[in-house]
This record gives C-alpha cells, structure tokens and sequence, in this order.
C-alpha cells in the first residue's frame, strides 16, 4: 500500500473523528481511543459509518482492538481498502 | 383487473401515562444524561396494569377506520393484520379478538411476528392479498406493550421501550399512480443473529432448558450489535428497494426509519447519503414501540403537517429475528386521526 494511499485514508478519518464524533482537534493519529472518553456508541457509529465510507465489515470490536487512527487504516488496509 | 393497495387511512394511540427520564433515572440507576445522550429518547407511554395489546390495536384500528371513513361494521375491510410481539396471550392471536370488537364481522385476521419489522412484514402480507384479489381493504396495526416484558433488572433495555399502537388501513386502487398506492416492498432476514434479540423463555424452546425461570420471560437484546446491524440492514433494504422502483436516493422527501434510537436514526440518513433533517423522529417522545414504531411515526409527522401530499416517503424497519424491510409510497391527502 503506498504512502500516499495511507496519509489519505489517515487524514480522511482524522477529519471523520473531529467533526462527526466529537473527537479534540489535536487528535493525532498515535491517539488512543480510549484516552479520548468517547461515549460507549461512538466506536460503533464509527465502525458503521467506515463499513458504509469504504463498502467493507468492519465491527465495533475490530475499531477497539485497532486503538487508534493509525491502526485503523492498517486495518482497512489489511482489508483491501484504498483511499 | 390489475390492482394496488393504496394507504387510505391512519391512525395512532398512546396510552395516557407518560414516563419520563427524571422518573426512570431514580428508579434504574441511571441518569436523565445518560438515556438522552446514548438513545435520544426523553419521554416513552407506558400502558396502566391490566392493559394489554389488544386495548391499545382496537383504538388505533379504530381511528384508522375512522380515517378512512369507514364503520365499524361488517364489510368495512376483509382482514386485519396485527403485527406485534407482545400478544395478549401464547395462543391465540389478538387479531381476530381485536377484529371482533371493532365489529368487523368475521373477516381474515392474523398476527405476524417479526419484532420491531412487524409492521413493515404486515404491510407486506395485506399489499400482497389486495394485489392477488383476495381483499379490497385491510387493516394493518402495529401494537406494542413493551412495558410488559422489560426487565427491571436490565436498565439498558427499560429505559428504551414504550407502548403505543398506530394503524393504516390499505385500500385497492386500479392505478399505480395514484398517491398512496405502495410502491414496492423490501423483506429480509438473517436466523443467524437470533440471539441478538431475544425473549429466551415462554415458548417450545423453554422445555428442552429445563427448570423455567422467570427472568427468562424478559426481552433481551445486545445493544452494540444491534445498532451495527440496524444501521447495515435498513441501509441495504432502503437501497434495494430505492433501485427497484428508481426512486434517486435524493428524490426521498422523508426517511421514516424504525424509531430505536437517534443515533440510528442519524446513522443511517447517513449511510444513505440524506441530509439528517430528511429522516422523520418522534422516538424522543415515544420511545422505542417496537411494531407500532412506523405507523406512531407516520401519524404523528402527518398530524404535525411534515408529511405533505405528493411527497416521496421511504419507509425501513430492523427488528429481532433478525429481521428487515422497506417500503415506498407518494403520500396521499390522509385526515389523521
């Protein structure tokens, strides 16, 4: 997967997470999750709306067990995803 | 003669008592933030003890009927279909002691079981019997007593669901054009995801588990899951049904979604690619009604004028089975009752 193809894929969820899920704006893609006190929702609106954004299955526990923004691009990577 | 069922009459009831967060937060464990924040949902109706489903379908048939200026009388329709997973009893169904009291006489009357897609199945099965010849009018309801399986161990659950009964009546039309007439249908399901949502108890399972317990009478469901699927599910049966009958996505005046949760609600005009302020919600104020959940929203959107004639509106339900479906209509010049 090119560098490019993951920057993309890493900036489109960073602007996902600030403005639909109320993530900071000093969100980085090294950011947990889990540091962020998101509501028990949150990571499942997410998993649904990246099924839906990038035509893939993605779950709520696949979102827990990527943790972060870059993990969650090699995640849509692993499963074929191109920004 | 080729036919089509058209809407011809709407009706809703809500029983009087009207709980609210503040009530529920002292009594679940929980707070008003908490059930507003996750669920969106602010008020639900739960019915007084000793009112029963059956109650809350006869005056939702009955303002239906009265909708669609038709009497409570022999000949007024040739069936009624009850959607509902709180019947008034195991066996038999509400339908027929629900058609009797209205006094229509001794027409077709079935229950249909699909959960919170109930009301969306029974339009589908009375469409189906008006188009084949087997009936001029039917009368569809979706009728809820959720209040009598929740669990008052389970907060989750307890705070979701409220009681309530809407009803359409579905008349034979000659013309595919003419507003109201249902436009297609979509229907699905998925057994694999039965546990999701489930009442383990008080059917012919609860033999083969041994001892009953009374817990295993309660609805349960598995929340994170459910809204994944709901999303997923309504999505796909919307889209399907949208390019059958080649409506553009964005040529949908209302998206009338199953009233679960806000958040579905958002999700999904999401997942379609529809601005949130097309999607239709009074779960704020009912809750979640289960099978009575479509026909509640569509009387309360219509009585508050949202739901103009000629409108384009896209109907979808999610509910245990799991099961799922849509539907389409141009609204008609309805008087809501």
């Amino acid at each position: 997967m090119s560098t490019r193809t993951r920057q993309t894929l890493t900036d489109d969820l960073l602007k996902l997470m600030t403005d639909q899920y109320g993530a900071p704006d000093d969100i980085t893609a090294e950011t947990s999750y889990d540091s962020l006190d998101l509501d028990s929702l949150v990571m499942v609106e997410v998993a649904v709306a990246l099924s839906g954004r990038y035509d893939v299955f993605v779950t709520e526990e696949e979102m827990r067990d990527a943790a972060t923004i870059a993990g969650t691009v090699a995640m849509l990577e692993a499963k074929g995803v191109q920004a | 003669m080729t036919r089509y069922a058209a809407l011809a009459g709407l009706g809703s009831y809500l029983p009087p008592r009207r709980v609210t967060n503040e009530e529920l937060a002292g009594t679940f464990d929980t707070s008003e933030e908490w059930i507003t924040t996750r669920t969106g949902i602010r008020t639900r109706h739960w019915a007084a003890p000793g009112v029963a489903t059956g109650d809350l379908a006869v005056e939702a048939g009955h303002r239906a009927l009265k909708s669609a200026n038709l009497p409570l009388a022999p000949g007024a329709v040739d069936a009624v279909v009850l959607a509902t997973t709180t019947p008034d009893h195991p066996c038999p169904a509400t339908a027929p002691q629900v058609a009797a009291r209205l006094g229509l006489g001794t027409v077709a009357a079935y229950d249909i079981a699909a959960v919170c897609s109930g009301f969306v199945y029974a339009l589908a099965t009375a469409s189906a019997q008006i188009v084949a010849g087997q009936a001029r009018r039917v009368l569809v309801i979706g009728a809820e007593t959720y209040s009598t399986i929740l669990d008052p161990a389970d907060r989750t659950t307890s705070v979701i669901f409220g009681d309530g009964a809407g009803a359409v009546v579905l008349s034979a039309v000659p013309d595919a054009d003419r507003a109201g007439v249902l436009l297609g249908v979509d229907l699905g399901s998925d057994g694999s995801g039965r546990d999701l949502i489930l009442i383990p108890g008080g059917g012919s399972r609860e033999r083969a588990n041994g001892e009953p317990d009374q817990r295993d009478r309660y609805f349960t469901m598995q929340g994170t899951k459910v809204f994944a699927e709901a999303v997923t599910r309504m999505g796909g049966s919307a889209s399907a049904l949208l390019d059958r009958i080649g409506w553009p996505t964005e040529s949908v005046d209302h998206l009338v979604g199953h009233q679960a949760n806000i958040r579905i609600l958002k999700a999904l005009a999401q997942r379609l690619g529809l601005p949130e302020e097309r999607a239709v919600v009074n779960v704020d104020r009912v809750g979640n009604t289960s099978a009575a959940s479509i026909p509640l929203a569509l009387s309360d959107a219509a009585a508050a004028g949202t739901l103009a004639p000629g409108s384009r509106v896209l109907l979808t339900a999610f509910g245990g089975g799991l099961t799922w479906g849509a539907a389409a209509l141009i609204w008609p010049d309805l008087h809501v009752v």
